[in-house]
């Protein structure tokens, strides 16, 4: 099974030292595995996931070595970098939206709709991520997060979102999304932009801290 | 590709969520030197105009072999009689799911002399948030294998993404 040595970090406490360190297992296993995503200057999504007690890590997990960004993201940054006026993303129902780049009226960034950003959410699906996903497979809580911060020396975006758990259950699946407005008439949805399968799965129990790290590797 | 600090800071700002107040305020250095306040997120009511503007897809040559850093904020040494390119002069080359690529190719005309480029610079327009006035900011910053060009040659600059 993938990512077995994380398990090594069941007992540390979760703080930022601790996700640099299983990103780093992460790197010298993905660049192993997948040297051309090196070679090549991918962008490169990752998620940590750990639930904790008084800081203390009771599980642990981490997106799989052949994880991909979705579509939905591919064809925002063609947008987000090229000037494109309008791009169609499928929201988390499943439906074809256009969404505004720039320009006057409803534009993706645009909160007359209401709140924007991002949000995470995790799941006990286990059907593999692909490119097409949408959704979740199997949807269980969502994370509030809406928190971005840049590390110019690391070349990597900091995504992280937790909760406190009210049920107990398995964490498989996370997945990251956009909040944004799409148009003619403006509406906020929620867009898919990394799904992720979990290994090891992290087990839930009620009253846990539930911990999100999504980074993305700028390289 | 070296991906700056100007393209990291707005992508990092996508993911902040946006519901009170101006949104989320970043201070991002311009081609021209001057730091801007700049927002990812429009201003509630602010129905008529987006924070980004059209002329978003130009590039640049240039004739320096510095070393880039991600604090790099125009172009090392550009050509004098080689200007941006517009936004008529690049294709979108779109998004290749399959191969999880995405391409878009610029066109400059020379009008000088030959030349060597040794560097290319993608940049982007966002307006700042006080005079709502477009700016650019360069995106990534790239030094080259030395490509000589003739006097009068078009040039083509195809900038490829990997996710």
């Amino acid at each position: 099974m993938e990512n077995q040595i994380l398990l090594e970090k069941v007992g540390n406490t979760k703080n930022k030292k601790l996700i640099d360190d299983c990103y780093k297992i992460y790197k010298e296993k993905l660049f192993k595995q997948y040297p051309e995503y090196f070679e090549t200057n991918h962008s490169k999504m990752v998620s940590l996931v750990t639930t904790t007690e008084n800081f203390e890590i009771k599980s642990i997990g981490m997106s799989c070595l052949n994880d991909l960004l979705t579509d939905n993201w591919g064809k925002f940054l063609n947008g987000f970098m090229g000037g494109i006026t309008s791009v169609n993303l499928k929201i988390i129902s499943g439906l074809d939206k256009d969404f505004l780049m720039w320009g006057s009226g409803s534009t993706w960034n645009n909160r007359q709709a209401g709140a924007v950003g991002s949000l995470i959410q995790v799941g006990s699906g286990t059907v593999t991520a692909t490119r097409q996903d949408f959704a979740l497979a199997n949807f269980v809580a969502s994370l509030s997060s809406g928190v971005g911060g840049w590390n110019s020396g690391l070349g990597k975006i900091d995504i992280p979102a937790n909760a406190i758990a009210t049920s107990s259950f398995t964490i498989s699946e996370t997945g990251l999304f956009g909040v944004w407005v799409h148009s003619p008439a403006p509406a906020v949805d929620n867009v898919l932009l990394s799904r992720d399968n979990i290994s090891p799965v992290v087990n839930v129990i009620s009253a846990q801290s539930i911990n999100v790290d999504y980074q993305m590797l700028l390289n | 590709m070296v991906a700056l600090d100007n393209l990291g800071l707005l992508l990092a700002g996508i993911f902040r969520n946006a519901s009170t107040g101006n949104g989320q305020v970043f201070n991002l250095k311009a081609t021209n030197g001057a730091v801007y306040s700049t927002r990812i997120y429009a201003t509630q009511g602010d129905t008529n105009r987006s924070n980004f503007d059209g002329a978003l897809r130009q590039v640049q040559i240039g004739k320096s072999s510095t070393p880039v850093t991600r604090q790099d904020f125009k172009i090392g040494d550009p050509f004098p009689d080689s200007p941006e390119s517009s936004l008529n002069n690049c294709i979108d080359g779109g998004y290749n799911s399959g191969l999880g690529k995405i391409s878009q190719t610029c066109l400059i005309s020379t009008t000088g002399g030959a030349g060597t480029i040794t560097e290319v610079i993608k940049a982007f327009r966002i307006r700042d948030q006080f005079t709502q006035s477009g700016r650019t900011l360069i995106m990534f910053r790239d030094l080259i294998t030395p490509e000589n060009f003739i006097a009068g040659e078009s040039i083509n600059v195809e900038y490829e993404v990997l996710i």
